[in-house]
């Protein structure tokens, strides 16, 4: 029985993790009882950075999608496969004239204003009992202080939480209200499943997450579906900065405040619970929030993606009951700084790795050697000449690529702890690391070049001329994502195998 | 039927020979050459690997025909009626030549969509 999975990426850590969850899907990692993924992010922070980079990953990949596939749910394999939707695209059970914006992000309204003015528009709690009392509360520096504007009751809200989650809660109280919200609550269908990411050192998802928990729930009708959840624990630290209301000495003991929490009013409302963390290596800028919070991809993101795969993928009878939630950590085979392939067991090589090596090959191919092709018939029988320049199809895969999935593996290698599994600026026999393809020579003369483009023009012509036999010319952008993937796959039988424990 | 066609565009020859003997040999062969250079160009190799397949090697390929068929419409008439070269069999060459090309054309266009590389060559 198939289902859709609502996935809510709470916060900045919420969007990046999808942005994971993107790359993921885009490289063909299998979800074969899914019908539609629905990821909707939920951020106060309108102009995060991060937020804005996922969403635009997001749409990329529906264009490609609804142009290779259209809406079509019968495809199971191959790159873009997994119908990711938006909202909008899912019908409400019980109400068929509501509709709400095509986007992947749920939006708060009256957030342009401070937290106080949010609370009390009008100023009537001026002299009230109830003033007093929010000032017991929340940090209320007076105005002409120098940190004024950084005080609790005085942050814009528009901008996010700034780490002040006694704040997200009482916003995140107003989602219930939100029209989008309400076609959530409709659209939820009784086999569908839910899974919120948050981080819990934060102010958006570590007060986000629990609330959303709340408000979902308060639905009888969504009570009895299966919960899951990843909460990201520290994995890197900001600079110090007196001026930000940001401050990284605090991430450890709101974490711990945040699970204590947890721990008490989050039992037995959730299946299950993937934890993650990691030692904070890396420290990036202290920004606050808005176009200059962006920080690189973190191989924790992606771990993040794939609790994900692994709670939709999960057979029903698999689940425990609520009341027995379970938790999961994620471990790597051997400490290292570097993280490749290697690292990792055998489940997350298969059904992870070996996706994305086949999307990298893909990518270098469909960049670097597909535009010095012109002459070949595969070439021409897709009309690429006339397309891969100016149909919104071809410009939003090669966007994809140089814009998404490119920046996104480079960021995870420019971090720490860095993810390194491709050499992606290396020829495609040295792209898997640390798993060369080998030039066999015989007396100095070539005898297999590993992946040469004699071969893969051969290879192109070839698979072209059998599925110009299966997919006809009306449908040519599903015939070239099918191209690129059989293609990928010409490589990795190059390849062999990924490097395992074994190549240590 | 060969007969016609080279009567058509060579003229007549007075020597029956070419009627005969000349004209059928020459225009079967012909035939079977332009279609054997095709067969290979768009069945052996371009199915096989994409090394002769685009349209500078068709056109090298066509050139090699009509040089084959010019020199065997041009060493059979000699040999058939025995005398040297004259100006009617570098006519009747030419025009073997010719046919040759037509007939290489057209099995081009017929053969190109069995091909793999070649699919889109000449045109």
């Amino acid at each position: 029985m198939t289902r859709n999975i609502y996935v809510f990426g709470i916060g900045g850590t919420g969007a990046r993790v999808i942005r994971s969850l993107t790359m993921l899907l885009a490289s063909g990692v299998m979800l074969p009882e899914t019908n539609k993924i629905i990821p909707v992010i939920i951020d106060v922070d309108a102009k995060n950075a991060d937020t804005t980079r996922s969403l635009k990953a997001l749409e990329a990949y529906k264009l490609i999608r609804d142009r290779g596939y259209g809406s079509r749910e019968e495809i199971k394999d191959g790159f873009f496969h997994a119908n990711l939707s938006t909202l909008s695209s899912v019908k409400p059970l019980n109400d068929t004239t509501e509709k709400v914006d095509d986007s992947f992000q749920l939006q708060f309204e009256n957030l342009e204003t401070s937290f106080i003015k949010y609370i009390d528009p009008k100023e009537e709690l001026a002299g009230d009992i109830n003033m007093d009392f929010l000032e017991a509360l929340y940090d209320n520096t007076p105005s002409g202080h120098s940190n004024f504007g950084h005080t609790e009751l005085n942050l814009r809200l528009d901008l996010g939480f700034k780490g002040n989650p006694n704040i997200g809660c009482v916003v995140f109280n107003n989602l219930a209200s939100t029209k989008e919200f309400k076609f959530v609550l409709k659209s939820i269908g009784e086999n569908d499943r839910i899974f919120i990411i948050s981080s819990i050192f934060g102010g958006t998802g570590s007060s986000g997450f629990p609330q959303l928990i709340r408000l979902l729930q308060e639905d009888e009708r969504i009570r009895a579906n299966f919960f899951g959840a990843v909460t990201v624990m520290p994995y890197f630290n900001v600079t110090d900065d007196k001026k930000s209301a940001i401050n990284s000495d605090r991430f450890n003991s709101k974490t711990e405040a945040a699970l204590t929490y947890y721990s008490k009013y989050l039992k037995g409302k959730i299946n299950c619970f993937y934890q993650l963390w990691d030692t904070p290596l890396k420290q990036y800028e202290n920004k606050e929030g808005g176009a200059e919070q962006q920080n690189n991809a973190h191989l924790i993101e992606m771990i993040g993606a794939t609790a994900i795969i692994d709670f939709a993928n999960k057979p029903d009878g698999a689940f425990k009951p609520k009341e027995k939630t379970e938790y999961f950590d994620f471990g790597i085979q051997h400490e290292d700084q570097v993280i490749d392939t290697r690292h990792f067991f055998d489940d997350t090589r298969k059904n992870i790795m070996v996706p994305l090596t086949l999307f990298t090959y893909a990518m270098k191919i469909y960049l670097e050697k597909i535009p010095a092709f012109k002459g070949e018939a595969f070439y021409k029988e897709l009309n690429l000449g006339d397309k891969i320049l100016s149909d919104p199809f071809y410009q939003s895969l090669t966007a994809f690529f140089n814009k998404h999935y490119k920046p996104w593996l480079a960021e995870m290698t420019d971090n720490e702890r860095k993810f390194q599994p491709f050499n992606i600026n290396s020829d495609l026999n040295s792209l898997v690391r640390e798993k060369q393809i080998e030039v066999k020579k015989v007396l100095g003369v070539v005898t297999n070049g590993g992946i040469t483009d004699s071969l893969l023009k051969e290879k192109l012509g070839k698979i072209e001329d059998e599925l110009k036999k299966k997919i006809p010319d009306n449908e040519k952008e599903k015939r070239f994502l099918k191209l690129l993937n059989e293609i990928s796959l010409e490589c990795f039988k190059k390849l062999e195998d990924l490097p395992s424990k074994k190549d240590w | 039927m060969f007969k016609t066609l080279y009567e058509l565009l060579a003229g007549t020859n007075a020597d029956p020979i070419y009627g005969t003997d000349v004209y059928p040999a020459v225009g079967l062969f012909t035939l079977l050459f332009a279609l054997i250079f095709a067969l290979v160009f768009y069945l052996a190799l371009g199915r096989w690997k994409p090394v002769w397949d685009k349209l500078i090697h068709w056109v090298i390929t066509l050139i090699v025909l009509v040089a084959v068929a010019f020199y065997f419409a041009l060493s059979q008439s000699k040999g058939a009626t025995g005398e040297d070269a004259d100006a009617f069999m570098y006519k009747f060459a030419l025009v073997n030549a010719l046919f040759a090309s037509i007939y290489f054309i057209i099995f081009s266009i017929l053969m190109k969509r069995a091909s793999i590389f070649a699919r889109r060559t000449p045109f």
